[in-house]
């Protein structure tokens, strides 16, 4: 029996209560609109008109190989290209015109006069060191999007990118290009030529609503 | 009753039983035979029910080897955490596409399951923990890996998911090591989101005054769930506020955590701060407020017997100073000078925590809500 102490604790002490089903619903909610709201940037994305689209070769990508090394792992161009993009002198006139550092945009082109401009305005060393192989130069900035569309991101050779604009900097964003299942087996089927490269394949990366690249096409050039 | 009151209750017990021997022992008070047994009887089946129903310590020795644990099951979860990344990393190329989504996004459930079948499975804190936090960690690599699949433009929103995942893991099974970390998440949500606000480009620009204010906002919170959340809106409303009132002293210990590491960022790095002043008055008016605000927390913390925000404030303001210290006059002073001042600083800090440890001893605490903290203080 027991004593009217141990009833007395006792009824002030309910049972512990196991944890009720809402905490994991709550759990599972969050892990589930996280991912569909990620998903939903990304339909969004590619959905609509591209806001850029630029042809590149094989011979393009410095790193581009479909070797392996040594340890059965893939080089990384199986999952993912990388985009170097260089050039654009801002200089001061814009500086001091937009002050600090600010969110903007930059037209990145492959070609074209303005292209032709900057890419001849760069010194030769900077066209060794700072220009890559891709020749993916930036060449025009604007804190809105929409005043760079008319001349850039529908011309086959210029994609309208977000950046980060200060005096004489910018960084645009996704650099990284993944590549998708349908890509994979065009693109490991292409031979490796090394530093003498001569184009045989017609790289596309596509940029979307939200400025996120993706490789469209992988076509063997002369045969569209 | 709640695990947290369980292992206070079992450290009262505890204690009572070793004072009880100690006044026995000098004959200053005995109970008699039949009222040390009820007494003895009635403890014995209180420990060993929270021991079967919380898993709480029943001697000192118990408690060390649970420190041990705890730290076991930390290294565990970052080792187990680190197998899964490594794995991946090797092989993941190889998948295709459509497997790499799908093993990123079932990561996390499949990690959450296992939590909450380890929590139903076993008593102990420990191996729920470490499930914890590996789910946390299958989270944080399913978010960076879809975003880098689909080269989606980082975004501050990250950790307002991750933080709440978390928020929602350390409430449902009590964990404080979560719960830190989510309010970690939170913190850089709240700082990374102003930070777009006010026009710059997270994370490629960060603003260290503005996680400041995140930090701020997040060691007040259980003060203002205190003063606005009781009662005002509705049932609901009041048990958030409770909730974050029982854990006020996590909230404390993150936010901190946060004001310290951002006062030194921004006293090391004044580039980065938004006042519009020369790099060196801003660089001197962040070191004045770290050194302030860890002297304020040390003395706060004191008079509040909260032990670990002492050992934060006090271990943040030793190693501010240091490191101010060797900034500023290492490269000016012989290198026997620069240690000699050194020692006379140490000295000198032994002395100040002395006193004030002699002045706190005859003042009772401030305020008794965050004084009985002191017990649980050691637990975080």
């Amino acid at each position: 029996m027991k004593s009217k102490t141990e009833q007395t604790d006792e009824s002030q002490e309910p049972q512990q209560q196991r944890p009720g089903k809402s905490g994991l619903i709550m759990a599972v909610l969050v892990l589930v609109l996280a991912n569909a709201g990620l998903w939903a940037g990304v339909v969004w994305n590619r959905s609509g008109d591209p806001t850029g689209e630029i042809s590149f070769t094989q011979c393009d990508f410095v790193d581009f190989t479909n070797a392996t090394d040594g340890s059965s792992r893939p080089q990384p161009f199986i999952g993912s290209l990388y985009l170097s993009i260089d050039g654009l002198e801002i200089g001061t006139d814009n500086a001091e015109r937009l002050g600090s550092f600010y969110t903007g945009y930059v037209a990145v082109s492959r070609g074209g006069e303005a292209w032709e401009k900057h890419f001849n305005a760069l010194s030769e060393n900077d066209r060794r060191w700072s220009s890559s192989d891709q020749q993916l130069l930036a060449v025009a900035v604007s804190r809105r999007a929409e005043e760079l569309f008319p001349d850039y991101g529908q011309d086959g050779r210029s994609a309208v990118l977000p950046a980060y604009v200060g005096v004489d900097r910018w960084v645009a964003l996704n650099h990284l290009v993944q590549v998708g299942d349908g890509m994979r087996e065009k693109l490991g089927a292409i031979p490796v030529q090394g530093k003498d490269c001569t184009p045989t394949h017609r790289l596309t990366i596509t940029w979307g609503q939200r400025h996120e690249p993706w490789l469209s096409a992988v076509e063997e050039i002369g045969s569209s | 009753m709640d695990r947290r009151t369980a292992g206070e209750r079992s450290q009262q017990i505890l204690a009572f039983r070793a004072e009880l021997a100690l006044l026995e022992q000098q004959g200053l008070a005995k109970f008699s035979v039949a009222e040390n047994k009820r007494v003895v009887t009635y403890h014995e089946a209180l420990l060993a029910d929270f021991s079967r129903r919380f898993d709480t310590d029943l001697s000192s020795s118990q408690q060390q080897l649970s420190w041990g644990m705890r730290l076991a099951s930390t290294f565990g979860a970052l080792a187990f955490s680190c197998a899964i990344f490594l794995f991946f990393e090797h092989y993941w190329d190889v998948f295709s596409i459509a497997l790499q989504i799908g093993l990123a996004s079932a990561a996390p459930l499949v990690a959450l399951v296992l939590c909450e079948g380890v929590e139903r499975r076993f008593a102990t804190r420990h191996y729920t923990g470490l499930a914890a936090l590996v789910a946390l960690a299958c989270f944080g690599a399913n978010l960076s890996i879809l975003g880098e699949i689909y080269n989606i433009s980082a975004s501050a929103n990250a950790f307002l998911a991750w933080g709440a995942f978390a928020l929602i893991l350390a409430y449902r099974y009590d964990l404080r090591v979560v719960l830190g970390l989510g309010l970690g998440g939170l913190i850089i949500f709240v700082g990374g989101s102003l930070t777009g606000l006010l026009g710059y480009l997270w994370p490629r620009r960060d603003v260290p005054e503005l996680y400041l204010l995140a930090s701020g906002l997040i060691l007040l919170l259980p003060l203002l769930a205190g003063l606005f959340g009781a009662g005002l809106f509705d049932k609901y409303s009041d048990g958030v506020a409770k909730a974050i009132r029982r854990q006020r002293e996590v909230y404390a210990f993150a936010g901190l955590a946060g004001i310290y590491i951002n006062l030194q960022w921004l006293g090391l790095d004044a580039q980065q701060s938004l006042l519009p002043l020369a790099d060196w008055t801003v660089e001197y008016i962040y070191s004045l407020l770290a050194f302030a605000a860890a002297g304020l927390g040390v003395w706060l913390c004191l008079r509040q017997r909260w032990q670990i925000g002492s050992y934060l404030s006090a271990g943040f303001l030793l190693f501010y100073a240091l490191l101010k210290y060797a900034i500023w006059f290492w490269d000016d002073w012989p290198e026997y000078v620069f240690f000699l001042i050194l020692g006379l600083i140490a000295l000198g800090m032994i002395v100040f925590l002395n006193r004030l440890r002699s002045r706190l001893r005859q003042q009772p605490a401030v305020l008794p809500d965050l004084a009985g903290e002191a017990k649980a203080g050691g637990e975080l």
